[in-house]
């Protein structure tokens, strides 16, 4: 757990007393005084490591002697360890999460593609049924025309048949239907 | 409920939350959710009529995906080269729930101050820090989205940490269980 070192427990803390006394409590494991390679680094290095579980028997066994051996070694890692959970507390929270929700299940956008997909199929509907009532209701149309286009017609609704039918079976068989994109 | 009822409900929770925990870190990255949100939409797409993607189910999707939401977010950020903090804010504001109302405020302001510390993490610094700490990758995961060697991430994450460590401290923080 990240404390603060105020009486008063506030966050932020404009004392420069306080300021010199927490780097000279960390001075000797200040952070530029570790950023040069050396075998010392890897030492601290394998801290982290270590925090996360993902060091050898033989590494994490090292380290452990280490935390029993310096004060100031162990020192870093509460404090790693410490900033880490806190770290790790602000994960996915649950503001952040509604907000994707909302974008995603925008309520405009869903109902207007829905709409708008019914007025396009009910416009195409009605306007292939006038344009076939106008043609073989029309004694002037030559009998050829009107076989053709009653052929052609049945043509299409077999074709939309078949294009619905594989879509039926896909969206049963398909795994990843039901998965919002 | 049959067995591919019951599959398909698993993968749909867990792909729901693989494309939370996406949303995040590129939100976290990016500091806009709608930058974020249209990248994973984008990423999952890829994914899914990409014939080299692996499948929903598979344990390396997860990965895979967060690679392409990091690469994606990064292009984006060198595009704008957008400065850190704003909008941000108004996810993580929210109170914890808590009795007593004085303790609340300081978990409210101790978490605004690692936010604060995260974004003033440069952007290698702040992903490999969120892909361990916040999105709990192993090192073999973190090495694969960043596309860098496994005997590096334990490196590259140390001294991430110890940025970080040090911005909390000049930000007046102490760690470790300091009373």
């Amino acid at each position: 757990m990240i404390e603060n070192n105020p009486p008063n427990n506030t966050i932020k803390n404009d004392s420069s007393n306080h300021e010199s006394s927490l780097k000279e409590k960390n001075k000797s494991i200040d952070y530029s005084e570790i950023s040069a390679m050396s075998p010392q680094d890897k030492t601290f290095e394998l801290l982290s490591g270590y925090l996360d579980g993902e060091l050898t028997q033989q590494e994490a066994q090292k380290v452990m002697l280490w935390l029993d051996n310096d004060s100031e070694y162990k020192r870093l890692h509460d404090e790693l360890l410490s900033m880490r959970q806190e770290v790790q507390s602000l994960s996915l929270q649950e503001s952040e999460l509604d907000h994707l929700d909302k974008l995603i299940k925008e309520p405009i956008a869903k109902t207007s593609r829905i709409l708008g997909f019914i007025l396009i199929c009910s416009s195409a509907t009605i306007m292939v049924g006038f344009l076939l009532f106008f043609v073989l209701a029309n004694p002037a149309v030559s009998i050829v025309i009107k076989l053709g286009i009653g052929l052609m017609s049945v043509g299409g609704l077999l074709l939309l048949i078949s294009v619905l039918r594989q879509k039926m079976l896909n969206n049963k068989n398909e795994k990843y239907n039901r998965l919002k994109i | 409920m049959t067995k591919v009822e019951d599959y398909t409900q698993q993968i749909s929770e867990e792909f729901e939350q693989c494309r939370k925990q996406a949303f995040s870190l590129a939100v976290r990255l990016l500091n806009n959710p709608d930058d974020a949100l249209e990248i994973v939409q984008t990423s999952i797409e890829k994914g899914l009529n990409h014939p080299g993607a692996p499948a929903l189910d598979h344990p390396e999707f997860k990965p895979w995906l967060f690679t392409v939401v990091r690469n994606k977010s990064i292009d984006i950020l060198r595009r704008k080269k957008r400065l850190p903090h704003f909008e941000h804010e108004e996810y993580h504001t929210q109170a914890p729930s808590d009795s007593e109302p004085e303790k609340a405020l300081q978990q409210l302001q101790l978490k605004e101050t690692i936010e604060h510390a995260l974004d003033q993490l440069n952007t290698e610094q702040k992903e490999i820090i969120l892909l361990r700490d916040y999105h709990n990758f192993s090192y073999i995961d973190i090495a694969k989205i960043l596309s860098i060697a496994k005997g590096s991430v334990m490196s590259r994450l140390h001294r991430s940490r110890m940025a970080l460590r040090e911005i909390l401290i000049n930000q007046g923080v102490a760690l470790g269980g300091l009373s």
